[in-house]
């Protein structure tokens, strides 16, 4: 999205700084139309001010000042521009273009065929040579060189009436905006003025009716993809309706390997059904190569829709639900057991999931059941047994389950059992987890490098302890806000997960400077530390500070016992730190000065009004 | 430093240091194929680029011939366009014919970073627009038939914004 709304705005503020240009043209070329040049003001006014307006009225005006088929966005409601210019594009393209009206005959009926239109491109492709080779080679192919051939070559649209209709003020700005940008950066700049001029007196004689071609007839159907690849899926559809070249090339099976679809109210459900059809028909095989599928915030989304997807796309290996509150644990079962390929899962804020399994092959006869029950107590003591090894599993390695407030520990069992290969695991605010869940984990998931259960309150120093069973795969630990946590855990941590660069603990009040000690003389690979409102004090700080030199991001803050003292002594030898929070602690402009002295690419976060 | 000299499809010649001419991988292969002798000097006809195409591209390769090689591409990463330098922005503050021009020289002579940005430019120009308003800004037909038209909008009523 940020993609979508940055770009406009970078359009527009171009097409600003080039009215300024436009204007100084006018100045020493055009004393005479002075009505025209008002008006001329007002537009660029209005286009300037648009820019700074919010995304999608700045987005619409970026196109109006690129399109030159419209015509005043000042004198003719948008429907009338559109009705007129599409009457202008058809009596152009049928009396003056002879690629357009060629290729509109040989084109037809294609709706099933690709290879005709194949055809259409390539025939497109020699016509183009063809052109090209009759034009002046020396000059380029942009508008000014088919500004007079086209004046001449159209009496049809000469004599239209419509096209009379429609010329206005806006169109001759925009032809400008083209004109000045050659002036600056094109080659052919040495032709500018006469262009200019040519332009304005054209305006009195000749009726719009250059002929403007259409770019895209001379790229081929490659070319074409490889635009629209860097398209959301939204935004394929859009292009699907364009005409049928694009109805085609949007529908290509490449482009849609990752689906993208945003939006609360949008109907996931028939979202995912319209695009697997319509897929499906440029493929003869049932399974379509979707990759990756994302469904951020769609409420709307049920199991139903992600059935469709688990018979249609097996190949699927990144899948994000965030927010998509409909959905249950048969949905999820349903398409984990499909497919088989999944790697990375993201269920956050379904809060009716409560677990993530595999439906079971039958068993044979003669084994043992595996139990997929809770309740057998040996299992809990052997994870790996052999019966653990005839279930089937999940080769999930990243797995986020924030908000799943439903989540219990019997269902993390389930879950943990499932995907042995978990890499990353986030829990934050499942609050039902407790020390028990948290023994499955470090238990069935060995390996797992980050783990974030922050906000899970019930878990104590118990469940510490068995994570430090992890070891040093463990990377990244975020216990924040679980406040039954003391020294004994963290110490415990840091003692056998001595490879840690994140720790956060944030709101663990009983955690002091004992077991930031310990972290500090154990895990000196530490880049980022939050121990806001930890019972810590400058003694902890300075062992810190000699002890992890990598230290990149540190929180003291509402750290009431850190003074200046800790704070320049972590900015001497953490000459790193890029992040620093000292907020609601009694830190001086002093502390802070040296901060900025050691640390000179340091964001200090602070909440003294005195600081500059 | 040697140079080669670039023939354009109107007959202007651009003398070009090798290095920054070898970021295109069709020159650099005809080169390796051919073997070219420093010494010699080859003119390399490049009959599909006229001369002010030819002049930006070499702009643009000599701006960039210090670029490290680009990365693999990575088919599972999310496609951005608003990672365009500001230089490339500027660079490419041209009409629609040149843009279109640039991607096809790019394409025939295989400069994947040339190509990747005037791509991404095109696409930001059809990023928040609707169909209408795309056809406006490239020109192009609508040439579905009324029925053909309501087929699709009704293939696609999902997408609508409610």
């Amino acid at each position: 999205m940020a993609a979508a709304r940055r770009s406009p705005f970078l359009m527009e503020s171009s097409f600003c700084a080039s009215n300024a240009k436009t204007r100084a043209i006018f100045h020493s070329d055009t004393g005479q139309d002075h009505v025209l040049w008002t008006q001329l003001q007002e537009i660029a006014d209005n286009a300037c001010g648009q820019s700074t307006g919010e995304s999608t009225s700045s987005s619409s005006s970026a196109a109006e000042s690129d399109s030159l088929g419209g015509g005043s966005i000042r004198n003719s409601s948008p429907e009338s521009i559109f009705a007129k210019s599409t009457t202008i594009n058809h009596t152009s393209s049928s009396h003056t273009s002879f690629e357009d009206d060629k290729f509109g005959r040989l084109s037809p009926m294609v709706l099933s065929q690709p290879s005709s239109h194949k055809l259409k491109q390539q025939l497109m492709i020699s016509a183009g040579k063809l052109r090209k080779g009759a034009s002046p080679p020396n000059l380029d192919h942009g508008y000014h060189t088919l500004t007079p051939t086209s004046s001449l070559d159209s009496p049809a649209a000469r004599n239209s009436p419509d096209s009379l209709g429609v010329r206005a003020t806006k169109t001759q700005i925009s032809d400008l905006h083209i004109l000045t940008h050659n002036a600056k950066h094109s080659p052919v700049s040495r032709n500018y003025k006469t262009a200019v001029n040519t332009n304005l007196n054209s305006r009195s004689s000749t009726p719009r009716s250059r002929v403007r071609e259409n770019h895209f007839d001379r790229l081929s159907d490659d070319l074409v993809v490889k635009i629209l690849s860097y398209l959301t899926s939204n935004e394929l559809v859009m292009c699907s309706r364009i005409s049928r070249r694009f109805y085609f090339v949007a529908w290509e099976p490449q482009l849609w390997s990752s689906i993208w679809l945003v939006g609360e109210s949008l109907d996931a459900d028939l979202a995912l059904k319209t695009i697997i059809r319509l897929l499906s028909r440029n493929t003869s095989s049932q399974q379509l190569p979707v990759d990756t599928l994302v469904l951020g915030g769609c409420q709307h989304l049920t199991d139903r829709g992600l059935a469709i997807v688990a018979r249609r796309c097996p190949q699927l290996r990144h899948l994000e639900v965030q927010n998509c509150s409909n959905l249950t644990n048969g949905g999820l079962m349903d398409l984990v057991t499909k497919c088989t390929l999944l790697e990375h899962l993201d269920v956050s804020g379904c809060h009716m999931v409560s677990t993530i399994a595999v439906h079971q092959p039958p068993q044979l006869p003669n084994t043992l059941v595996p139990s997929r029950s809770m309740q057998i107590p040996h299992q809990y003591h052997h994870p790996l047994h052999q019966q653990h090894l005839l279930r089937r599993s999940l080769n999930l390695q990243y797995l986020d389950l924030t908000d799943c407030t439903s989540m219990e520990d019997s269902g993390l069992k389930m879950i943990v059992e499932t995907c042995p290969q978990l890499l990353y695991l986030f829990l934050r605010r499942c609050q039902n987890i407790t020390d028990v869940g948290v023994k499955y984990i470090s238990s069935y998931c060995p390996s797992l490098r980050e783990l974030s259960i922050s906000d899970c309150s019930h878990i104590t120093d118990f469940g510490l302890y068995e994570l430090a069973k992890l070891g040093p795969n463990l990377r990244y630990l975020s216990v924040a806000k679980c406040d039954q946590i003391s020294d004994s855990g963290v110490k415990q941590i840091a003692k056998l997960c001595y490879k840690l660069r994140y720790l956060n603990v944030r709101g663990c009040e009983a955690v002091s400077d004992e077991a930031v000690e310990t972290l500090a003389r154990s895990c000196s690979r530490l880049r980022s530390l939050d121990l806001g409102k930890c019972d810590v004090t400058d003694v902890g700080l300075k062992v810190l500070s000699e002890n992890c030199p990598n230290l990149k991001k540190l929180s003291v803050k509402s750290c009431e016992m850190v003074s200046d003292q800790g704070i320049q002594l972590i900015a001497y030898y953490c000459r790193g730190l890029q992040q620093l929070n000292v907020q609601d602690c009694p830190i001086s402009s002093k502390g802070y000065k040296t901060v900025k002295k050691f640390c000179r690419r340091c964001i200090i976060e602070h909440s003294n009004p005195g600081f500059f | 430093m040697p140079t080669i000299k670039l023939q354009s499809s109107d007959g202007e010649v651009f003398p070009v240091d090798v290095e920054i001419a070898k970021q295109s991988v069709t020159i650099k292969t005809m080169l390796d194929d051919l073997g070219m002798e420093d010494e010699e000097e080859e003119i390399v006809p490049l009959p599909n680029v006229n001369a002010a195409i030819l002049k930006k591209v070499i702009q643009w390769a000599t701006y960039h011939k210090d670029d490290p090689p680009a990365p693999e591409d990575d088919e599972n990463k999310e496609k951005r366009t608003d990672d365009i330098t500001s230089w490339d922005a500027d660079f490419l503050k041209v009409d629609q014919g040149t843009l279109f021009e640039l991607i096809l020289a790019s394409n025939y002579l295989d400069i994947k970073g040339l190509l990747d940005v005037t791509c991404k430019t095109v696409a930001n120009m059809i990023k928040g627009k609707t169909p209408e308003e795309i056809r406006k800004t490239f020109n192009i037909k609508n040439d579905f038939t009324p029925s053909e038209e309501e087929q699709v909008r009704k293939e696609n009523e999902w997408c609508e914004e409610k």
